[in-house]
């Protein structure tokens, strides 16, 4: 901001502005404090030593610095190839996730649809009534999807709370006036769907993005209980199989127990790191899209 | 020939039936292909919800096993834990949602009106990834820093002059130690809908209201929290909708002998009894008991606010 | 207004009709039952059979295993003809995917692996027709299994199910410990402030006071020592070797992990329900009142607990625990085994763990497979005594030796490997159903873990009471477990949460009279007279 415009916005502010944006920051600012400082800790719990970690002795720098846990999570190989399958499933699933989740969003928020309130109930109906693991679990073997790929995208492929938040964006922020504009000039719905609702839609649907992007990036029982090739597994199944390798047996000698003592208590640390680093990096792409946008203009145009 | 009646009504129905149909037969092709995700899915194995009412056993399936009517519910109902678990889940829940629901909205509220762009950036960047810490590693934390030996909270409050407080260790701590960890975790996650919500107020509006004079704490009360109401409206009825899912995990991690009369929920309990003797039955009975109750306050929730707020889901 | 309705619902039912027709052709999955091809199976020698024949078996890996990948069931493939299609699952989510195998009837033709099934499910599985018996496969295809039950008879007793069928087949590891959990105390702290191990309660509390109040770790500060520490988290599995259970013998009568134990005349006490149980608590109340106790043993989980007696500073002068060397590390040094108290009767009295049956349930056949007999033979192979021992301790040439006079030792390791992941890379060890006997342990030079592991036995045996006064390991009915699990959870909640609270807080005395009636609500007598009722059958069989 140049010297003179910060001035004037700073002369045009009220006693009361000034009140609030201390406030604000302050808070803001205690808030960040409080959640870097654990997120600090992870990182350096996971190069620390267990002994000084749980006696409260990290603090502010790593003790007893090892590479441990990074090692024991990395030397398995089959990491990689979770980390392949995560992706596959996040950036395909999304996908399939926010098409479908739109597609029926946009007839579910207009409240003159004939069929509006039956479908809701339709849809809703399914969020507290559940016919359990069981016959799923048949259904899919009689589907021959058990232990594919495919079954990873089906069976989320729709979030029914997820999809009342897009339902209600629309409802909330697409007036109708600009339908009837739409409407006027020839559109259908499908292409008014298609050419209107969609781009003005960008913000909801990057919230979309991240609801459904880390459902799968952190999805682990649907692995378990439905794929049976470890060549499909994804990342949180490999991650938890790692860390659980770590818990001593009692075999072995002592210095076996001693080390993988060691080596399970960084593992948990490291794969917070592992698994998040991703998803930190992602994130402020999308958050760059969460820009203002001129609706008053283009219901004028 | 008698003459016929004039049937008024049907008529009526099919010819509004056919017009509607054809105003709106497009929003069904958009809705065919979901909707058949939700009946492939979710609707076709739901006939497993009899396994609640039946005795359900492996070798005879879910259509053969035996009907039992409401044993399972009155098994629940008259254990001694009964009330004690419903109300440390309620008790948990609504603490949650009473202290919880407005820190994100207040946060999203706090960062919209941030003018630095890269501060703003920066914390929005960060303040959202606590979500991805698992339960193990928070449970883990939370004993850590609330140790009352050595903890980095209770050397704090020493430091003050106090005296260290046993926060796993004491029943009455556990409802606000579960609740603030829980807010912390999740604050800022939850904070993104409403920020996507804000992001799409008009800042026409805004430039009004900075030419009217008002200052940002009236701009709040009138633009943002105005802006965004559906908004909060919508999650808060979907929140009591959840109200009886109270998560497992974190509870059994934070539960021990000490806090036991405050920790124990009805997903622990279930889950203990469910160690001893696996019993599908058993546990399909409470989870439709929980989804009961859940739809309850879902209704009355959605309901009360369409009345209040002229806002509601349906 | 009323036709909108109406079609909401003409809506609705349209789409529910069309929803709800799939359903009614749900039901069991059966597959068509192909005729049983004549297999030839040799009844004794190797290979099992002339023609290589396949089946699914199902494990679970604690060692994030694969056990296609693993030597010891590739060798064993090429001897006997018999391929696996192995069907695994990390042990994490196991319980969720095994019920919903066996819920939907989509069975494999076997389950291997040490605790692969709980006693629930062989007695329930067993019951309904979904696991075979397997008696009379042992006793015609299963040599060496015969063989140890034959030896010794109360493995297979133990194995029996209440019907009298076996329905699964145990793994046995006599390496195993008799005593679990060991009381260690701190000799240096006892060095620098002159005392002696004490024998007594009187000299037990005033060593801890000594503990709290001087400077025993010699670092200047008196007050950063914990006395006395031990482990009582009931959510957690490792507790069993961490809690007060067998220091309750101090008042005359010990205490258990479930609170059952068997008296000298045979009868079946639940301990909460007895004055010795009282006095134990009063006791340690009044040391935990005093300071003498870390706050946090009813709360700290297992990591914490350890570090505590690990950390570099010497902090902590006595506590429970499983191994000295694996739990103090670095500090075991420090640290001496101590004796059981003398109590009131003049005796010390120590809990004695018939552990040596790790598993009831490490293989069980489902009525899916063909020729049962063939994974019979399969699995006997693992029996053998040698072969056990490999499976156990790992495969000769990875991790074992043979030496002079038919002996074994342990190899010395490549550079930076442990033994634990060296023994799993080759042979199932932990996830494996094996039999280590007394005869073929023998013939092996222990390491140091496993010699740690027979001193501290050896210390305790005198003081171990006999195992008849333990409450065994046998199975329940299916009637009894589902009547049981409506009692247990609620007693065993209130039971604990009274324990905690009463040492931490007192009131045991004023307390004892509505405790004892509210478990007499809970139907207290009850629960105690099925855990009667079995060990009465137990001991008939």
């Amino acid at each position: 901001m140049k010297a003179g415009n910060a001035f004037k916005a700073f002369k045009n502010q009220t006693a009361g502005d000034i009140l609030f944006d201390i406030f604000n920051y302050l808070i803001l600012i205690l808030f960040t404090l409080s959640i870097l400082y654990p997120l600090y800790f992870i990182i350096i719990a996971s190069f620390s030593d267990p002994v000084a970690i749980n006696n409260g002795k990290v603090l502010f720098k790593p003790m007893g610095f090892n590479t441990l846990g990074y090692q024991r999570i990395f030397e398995n190989t089959k990491i990689w190839n979770a980390y392949g399958n995560t992706i596959f499933y996040t950036v395909v699933g999304t996908l399939i996730n926010v098409s479908l989740t739109m597609m029926i969003a946009y007839p579910l928020s207009r409240g003159n649809f004939f069929a509006r309130n039956a479908i809701l109930f339709f849809v809703m109906f399914t969020m507290y009534f559940k016919g359990g693991m069981i016959p799923t679990f048949l259904w899919m073997h009689q589907l021959n999807v058990y232990n594919t790929r495919f079954v990873m995208l089906l069976l989320p492929a729709i979030n029914v709370f997820n999809l009342i938040i897009a339902m209600n964006f629309i409802r909330n922020n697409i007036p109708e006036e600009l339908y009837e504009a739409a409407s006027l000039d020839g559109y259908s719905h499908i292409r008014y769907f298609l050419n209107i609702v969609l781009p003005l839609s960008q913000t909801i649907m990057i919230v979309l993005i991240l609801y459904y992007g880390v459902a799968h990036w952190n999805e682990f029982m649907n692995g378990l209980i439905y794929l049976r090739d470890e060549k499909y597994y994804p990342l949180q199944l490999v991650l938890r199989a790692i860390l659980l390798q770590m818990q001593a047996s009692g075999l072995g000698d002592v210095d076996s127990i001693i080390e993988q003592q060691k080596a399970a208590e960084l593992i948990k640390y490291g794969v917070i790191i592992v698994s998040t680093l991703p998803v930190l990096v992602v994130y402020p792409f999308l958050q760059k899209h969460f820009t203002k946008f001129a609706l008053g203009g283009a219901v004028k145009g | 020939m008698k003459p016929k009646k004039p049937d008024v009504v049907k008529p009526a129905l099919i010819t509004r039936t056919k017009k509607a149909l054809r105003r709106d037969y497009q929003l069904l092709l958009l809705c065919a292909i979901p909707l058949a995700y939700f009946v492939i899915v979710h609707y076709i194995p739901m006939y497993g919800v009899q396994i609640a009412f039946k005795d359900f056993k492996a070798s005879k399936g879910i259509w053969e096993s035996q009907w039992v009517g409401l044993k399972w519910f009155r098994r629940f109902f008259s254990s001694s834990q009964f009330w004690p678990v419903i109300r440390n889940t309620l008790g948990l829940s609504f603490l949650q949602i009473l202290l919880g629901f407005p820190v994100p909205i207040l946060l999203a509220i706090l960062l919209n009106q941030v003018r630095n762009q890269r501060f703003r950036k920066f914390v929005q960047s960060v303040v959202y990834s606590p979500h991805f810490i698992s339960i193990v590693v928070l449970a883990g934390m939370l004993y850590i820093f609330l140790s009352p030996r050595n903890g980095f909270v209770n050397t704090v409050i020493k430091f003050f002059g106090g005296q260290p407080i046993f926060f796993l260790g004491e029943a009455k701590y556990f409802k606000i130690t579960f609740v603030l960890s829980g807010i912390w975790q999740h604050a800022g996650w939850s904070a993104i809908i409403y920020i996507a919500a804000l992001a799409g107020i008009s800042p026409d509006l805004y430039e009004a209201a900075e030419v009217d004079g008002a200052n940002k704490w009236q701009r709040v009360w009138h633009i943002d929290l105005p802006g965004i109401l559906p908004t909060i409206v919508m999650m808060l009825i979907l929140e009591m909708g959840k109200v009886m899912n109270l998560g497992f995990q974190k509870a059994y991690l934070m539960q021990n002998a000490q806090n036991l009369a405050a920790s124990e929920i009805i997903s622990t309990y279930i889950y203990k009894v469910g160690l001893i003797n696996a019993q599908y039955s058993y546990s399909t009975a409470i989870n439709l008991f929980n989804n009961v109750v859940n739809i309850i306050l879902l209704v009355s929730m959605n309901a009360l606010s369409r009345r209040i707020t002229q806002n509601s889901l349906w | 207004m009323k036709n909108r309705f109406m079609r909401t619902i003409l809506v609705l039912t349209a789409i529910m009709a069309i929803a709800v027709i799939p359903a009614f052709s749900g039901g069991k999955t059966e597959s068509p039952s192909e005729p049983t091809s004549k297999v030839t199976v040799n009844k004794t020698g190797l290979p099992i059979v002339d023609e290589p024949i396949t089946y699914e078996l199902a494990a679970n890996t604690r060692k994030n295993k694969n056990f296609k990948n693993l030597e010891y069931f590739q060798k064993l493939e090429a001897k006997t003809n018999v391929l696996i299609d192995w069907n695994m699952s990390p042990e994490d989510g196991w319980t969720e995917k095994k019920s919903l195998l066996f819920a939907s009837n989509i069975l494999p033709d076997a389950f291997y692996g040490q605790d692969i099934l709980t006693d629930i499910d062989i007695i329930r599985y067993g019951s309904e027709g979904l696991l075979i018996p397997l008696n009379d496969l042992i006793d015609e295809y299963a040599p060496n299994l015969k063989a140890i039950f034959d030896a010794k008879p109360h493995y297979r007793q133990q194995i029996t199910a209440p019907d009298g069928n076996i329905y699964s087949l145990p793994t046995i590891n006599e390496l195993n410990p008799t005593t679990h959990d060991h009381l260690f105390i701190n000799k240096n702290w006892l060095k620098n402030l002159g005392l002696e191990i004490p024998n007594t309660t009187e000299e037990f509390e005033a060593v801890l006071q000594a503990f709290k109040d001087y400077d025993a770790n010699g670092n200047g500060d008196p007050n950063d020592e914990i006395p006395f520490t031990f482990r009582m988290n009931a959510n957690d599995p490792r507790n069993r070797q961490q809690g007060l259970q067998s220091l309750f013998g101090t008042f005359g009568q010990l205490d258990d992990i479930q609170h059952f134990i068997v008296d000298d005349s045979g009868k079946v006490i639940y301990t909460p329900t007895t004055e010795p149980y009282r006095d134990a608590i009063r006791w340690f109340s009044s040391l935990y009142q005093k300071g003498l106790i870390d706050k946090e043993v009813f709360t700290h989980n297992a990591n914490v607990y350890v570090a505590k007696i690990q950390d570099p500073g010497d902090i902590v002068g006595m506590w429970l625990g499983w191994s000295r060397s694996a739990t103090a590390a670095k500090n075991k040094e420090n640290y001496v085994v101590m004796a059981p108290l003398i109590n009131v009767n003049g005796e010390r009295l120590w809990r004695t763990v018939e552990a040596k049956l790790l598993s009831k349930g490490s293989f069980a056949i489902t009525n899916k497979a063909k020729n049962p007999e063939v994974l019979i033979r399969w699995i006997d192979q693992s029996y053998e005594g040698v072969t056990s021992l490999e499976i156990c301790q790992g495969l000769i040439g990875r991790t074992l030796e043979e030496i002079a006079d038919g002996r074994f030792q342990h190899m010395k390791l490549p550079q930076g490997m442990v033994l634990d992941t060296m023994i799993h890379d080759y042979s199932p060890g932990n996830d494996g159903t094996f039999a280590l006997m007394e005869d073929t342990i023998k013939r092996l030079n222990l390491n140091a873990n496993l010699v740690e592991r027979r001193e501290l036995d050896a210390f305790y045996k005198p003081y171990n009471v006999p195992s008849s006064n333990m409450y065994p390991n046998l199975f329940f009915t299916e009637d009894e477990i589902e009547k049981i699990a409506e009692l247990q959870t609620d007693i065993e909640s209130y039971v604990t949460q009274k324990y905690a609270s009463w040492i931490v807080s007192g009131g045991v005395d004023r307390e004892w009279d509505a405790f004892q009636k509210k478990l007499k609500d809970m139907r207290v007598d009850e629960y105690i007279k099925y855990y009667s009722d079995a060990y009465q059958r137990y001991l008939g069989e």
